[in-house]
C-alpha cells in the first residue's frame, strides 16, 4: 500500500496534476498559497486543461465582482435615528476624555 | 489626538482608522463620529448580505456601532479597527438570525452542511466571461444578481464568503470571527466560492464557447487531492 504523501511531494505522479486534484487545491490556488513544489504540478495542468484555467479565471472574477460592487446607501431616516443613539450611548457609555 | 488636530483643509480621508481611534478611545465624540461615517456603509452592506432583510440591516448596523461605542475603551488595536467591526457585525447578524429561528445563539460549527456525502460539486457550466468585471460592474441588473446569487447561498457559506472574500479578512480572523475552526473556513469557502462561480458564469458566460465538462470527478471536502473519490 503506498504511503501517505506529505504535502511538499508532488502530486498527480509523472503525468502531472489531474482536473479533480486542481480543485481540491482550487482555494489555494486563487489565494496564491500553494507549495511552490506543488505548483509546479498544477501549473502544467493549467497550462494543457482550459476548463480548469477558465475556472480559476471565474472565480477570481467573481471574487473581483463582489469586492468592487457599489456600496449600500443607508436609508436617510435609519441613519439620522442611529446617530441619535450613538450620541445618547456615547454621553452613557462612551470612553471618559482623559486630561 | 483629537479631531481638532485633523488638516486644517477637513481632508479626513488621509487620517487613519488608528489615529481616529485613539482619539476617541480619549473621549474624542467627533473622531468617533467620523470612524462611523467612514465604515457605516461597508457594514450596512454586509449586514444586508448576511441578513437578506433591510430591516434587520438596520438593526445590525446599529448594534454593530453601539457596541463599539461600549467596548471601545477594550479595544486594544491587536486587529484593525474594520475588522474588529466586521466581526462584531457578523456576531450581531449571526445571533439575529438564530433568535428569529428559536435557536440557541451558539457557533456556526455545529452545522457543517458539507452536503449529504461532503463532496465539493463539480463545475459543470464553464466558460469564460463576454464581459470584464469593471464593466459588468456597472450596471444595474450586476448588482440584483450579486444579491440574488448570495442569497442562495446557505448562511454558514454566505457569512465565510462574505468575511474571507469581499471583507478581505484572514482564514484565521474568518475562523475567530465565526468561531469556525479553520479547515471549516477553507470548506465553507470553496463551496461558496464554486457555488457563486457557477451561478454568476450561467449569467455571464459566452454560450457559444462553453466547455463541456471533462467527466463528473467530485472531491470529498477537507480530503487531500490524493482522496479524490472518482464517481
Amino acid at each position: 500500500m503506498p504511503s501517505k504523501r506529505s504535502k511538499t511531494h508532488s502530486i498527480g505522479g509523472k503525468h502531472g496534476a489531474t482536473c479533480d486534484e486542481f480543485l481540491a487545491l482550487l482555494n489555494a490556488y486563487v489565494d496564491g498559497g500553494v507549495d511552490p513544489a506543488v505548483c509546479k504540478d498544477l501549473e502544467p495542468h493549467l497550462a494543457k486543461c482550459n476548463p480548469c484555467r477558465v475556472v480559476v479565471d471565474n472565480v477570481r472574477k467573481t471574487i473581483t465582482l463582489f469586492r468592487n460592487d457599489a456600496p449600500c446607501e443607508l436609508p436617510m431616516a435609519f441613519r439620522d435615528r442611529m446617530h441619535v443613539a450613538l450620541r445618547k450611548c456615547w454621553k452613557k457609555h462612551g470612553p471618559q476624555r482623559r486630561r | 489626538m483629537t479631531a481638532m488636530d485633523l488638516p486644517a483643509d477637513n481632508s479626513t480621508a488621509e487620517v487613519k482608522d488608528a489615529d481616529l481611534v485613539r482619539a476617541a478611545r480619549n473621549g474624542d465624540l467627533d473622531a468617533f463620529d467620523l470612524l462611523v461615517k467612514r465604515h457605516e456603509r461597508r457594514i450596512y452592506g454586509l449586514a444586508r448580505r448576511l441578513t437578506g432583510s433591510d430591516h434587520d440591516a438596520q438593526d445590525v448596523t446599529q448594534q454593530t456601532f453601539l457596541s463599539a461605542v461600549k467596548n471601545l475603551s477594550g479595544f486594544r488595536g491587536a486587529a484593525a479597527f474594520s475588522t474588529w467591526l466586521t466581526t462584531i457585525a457578523a456576531n450581531t447578524a449571526f445571533k439575529l438570525a438564530r433568535k428569529r429561528r428559536g435557536l440557541p445563539t451558539t457557533s456556526l460549527d455545529a452545522a457543517t452542511d458539507f452536503g449529504e456525502d461532503g463532496r465539493i460539486p463539480h463545475p459543470e457550466y464553464i466558460a469564460d466571461w463576454r464581459e470584464a468585471p469593471d464593466r459588468l460592474a456597472q450596471r444595474a441588473e450586476t448588482h440584483r444578481l450579486l444579491d440574488a446569487a448570495i442569497a442562495e447561498l446557505d448562511p454558514g457559506h454566505r457569512a465565510v464568503f462574505l468575511l474571507r472574500d469581499v471583507e478581505d479578512l484572514s482564514v484565521r480572523e474568518t475562523a475567530k470571527a465565526l468561531k469556525l475552526s479553520e479547515a471549516n473556513v477553507k470548506v465553507r469557502l470553496l463551496r461558496a466560492r464554486m457555488q457563486l462561480r457557477e451561478r454568476l458564469t450561467r449569467a455571464f458566460g459566452d454560450r457559444m464557447r462553453r466547455y463541456k465538462p471533462d467527466r463528473h470527478i467530485h472531491v470529498r471536502a477537507g480530503a487531500d487531492a490524493e482522496e479524490a473519490v472518482h464517481a
